[in-house]
């Protein structure tokens, strides 16, 4: 019985690892209190957070917060039911359309969580005789989705729409074919060159679907994502959308203006076999969502914000994305490193995502930031600080050496 | 198609992996004779496909365990 698990021994030894290196392992920190969207106390210690998706820090906005109380008060705490037997209530109805008209899309499918939006979406959309074709780099739930499904799936190389060119010239031009790329990739925050994509999709006749988890409410005029803010919104069939970053809450959508769209309601696995969003979630979602609409001054705190932290990281020498976006993923020499780099950081009050192989591209170890638009510049100060004493800590040594070594190569 | 051709290709791919320096045959077990991770088939597959002008869906590797199964595989899509 046991042997069931023997496959789980490489991972358990890298945690194991962990912990014998960490007092306090950064795969397993407990969150012991949240006073606000930047601060919480960990292992007894005030900790400004660095680490959470919550871009634009309305998980404590206030509107949200009586909206859901106010919902929970009058429906109740769950609905106990599927979207297609008793958990469809006027709340998901009026948020699904309220989605549908903040992206001028015909349709809109609310989702229980991002995850299950893509498994859900991406498993019934494209069946036997159909190709999906995804970025290498795609998060787990676009993989997943894939595997649950009956297409043959295509792995295109990341960010290379000249790959993704060739990969669709070789297949029958006549079949159905899904491209799908994420707005903005989780790990390195780096940015997809959506309007290339779309056009070599366009191109040989595919459909395209954009996965907008890390970029909505971050880019475009109206927050709508990367599609807005490179103008390809009317080109792109399907838009993937999570509540559990810049919406603050949890849950997923799909929207497009294929009418097709609804059939998914009884086609989707991952929407029929599970109990609907519980009417607070419906509530704060729709608050927030009103929010990030109507006011854009949060984008413009959270840009000032990244753009002091990417900009300082470069600066101090940090190798970092290639993109500037809220989501930075700090290039670690190797999981020893990115350790104790955790640790200087968590004793100086700074929490960061420790991010390791295979959830990170090119099986590296990643320090991952994601900035907030409620940091204060007293933060932000704070946050360089001590990542400079992380580099310092890490290369300093190294750099002295190498200034000697040039030193001594210039006076012989 | 030469079949001595793409498995030589793939005995090139895997080499910088091959930390064992074990004797690569048609018989080896990538996964639990060489450990290749999830990367590395990623990379091969790429180089794989960029060389014989094929597609390879991720769907066919789930059977493939050994380097002839690879190389077989390689072939019978170029061929269909």
């Amino acid at each position: 019985m046991t042997k069931f698990f023997d496959k789980f021994s490489h991972i358990k030894q890298i945690r194991s690892n962990f912990l014998e290196q960490s007092e306090c392992n950064p795969l397993g920190m407990k969150i012991e209190e949240i006073y606000s969207p930047t601060q919480a106390r960990i292992l007894g210690k005030d900790c400004i957070m660095v680490g959470t998706n919550n871009y634009l820090g309305l998980t404590m906005n206030e509107d949200a917060i009586n909206a859901s109380c106010a919902a929970t008060q009058n429906a109740g705490t769950g609905t106990t039911g599927s979207r297609v037997a008793n958990g469809s209530y006027k709340g998901h109805q009026a948020l699904e359309k309220q989605i549908a008209d903040y992206y001028e899309k015909d349709h809109c499918i609310l989702f229980t969580t991002g995850y299950q939006a893509n498994v859900g979406f991406i498993s019934a959309i494209a069946g036997r005789d159909d190709y999906i074709l995804i970025d290498a780099d795609s998060h787990a739930s676009i993989y997943d989705g894939c595997k649950l499904g009956d297409a043959t799936i295509i792995r295109f190389k990341h960010n290379d729409p000249e790959n993704l060119d060739k990969k669709l010239a070789r297949l029958p031009a006549d079949a159905n074919r899904l491209v799908i790329v994420e707005g903005v990739y989780s790990m390195l925050g780096d940015l997809a060159p959506i309007k290339e994509f779309v056009a070599v999709t366009k191109k040989h006749g595919a459909a395209i679907m954009v996965d907008e988890a890390h970029s909505m409410g971050i880019f475009g005029e109206n927050g709508r994502g990367v599609c807005e803010q490179e103008g390809v919104e009317d080109d792109v069939d399907f838009i993937i959308g999570t509540f559990s970053k810049s919406v603050g809450t949890i849950g997923g959508y799909c929207v497009s203006n294929h009418a097709g769209l609804q059939d998914l309601r009884y086609a989707a696995r991952a929407y029929v076999f599970t109990a609907s969003l519980p009417p607070a979630i419906v509530a704060a979602a729709s608050e927030n969502l009103s929010t990030i609409q109507n006011t854009p001054s949060l984008r413009k705190a959270l840009w000032h914000n990244t753009d002091r932290i990417y900009y300082g990281l470069q600066d101090m020498g940090f190798e970092i994305g290639p993109d500037k976006t809220p989501v930075i993923g700090v290039k670690m020499p190797d999981i020893e490193g990115g350790v104790r780099a955790w640790q200087i950081l968590f004793e100086q009050g700074i929490y960061v995502n420790m991010a390791l192989p295979p959830a990170t591209p090119a099986g590296v170890c990643l320090l991952r930031c994601s900035i907030c638009a409620a940091h204060t510049d007293a933060q932000i100060d704070c946050i360089l600080v001590a990542f400079q004493t992380v580099y310092d800590a890490l290369y300093g040594a190294q750099e002295e050496e190498e200034e000697a070594s040039v030193k001594k190569a210039a006076s012989a | 198609m030469n079949k001595d051709a793409v498995l030589k290709l793939i005995y090139k791919e895997l080499d910088h992996i091959n930390d064992n320096n074990i004797d690569l045959k048609p018989e080896t077990d990538m996964t639990t004779d060489l450990n290749v991770d999830s990367v590395s088939v990623m990379d091969l597959m790429f180089s794989l496909e960029e060389e014989f002008d094929v597609v390879v869906p991720l769907n066919d590797l789930a059977d493939i365990r050994t380097i002839g199964e690879l190389s077989d595989l390689v072939i019978k899509l170029k061929t269909t």
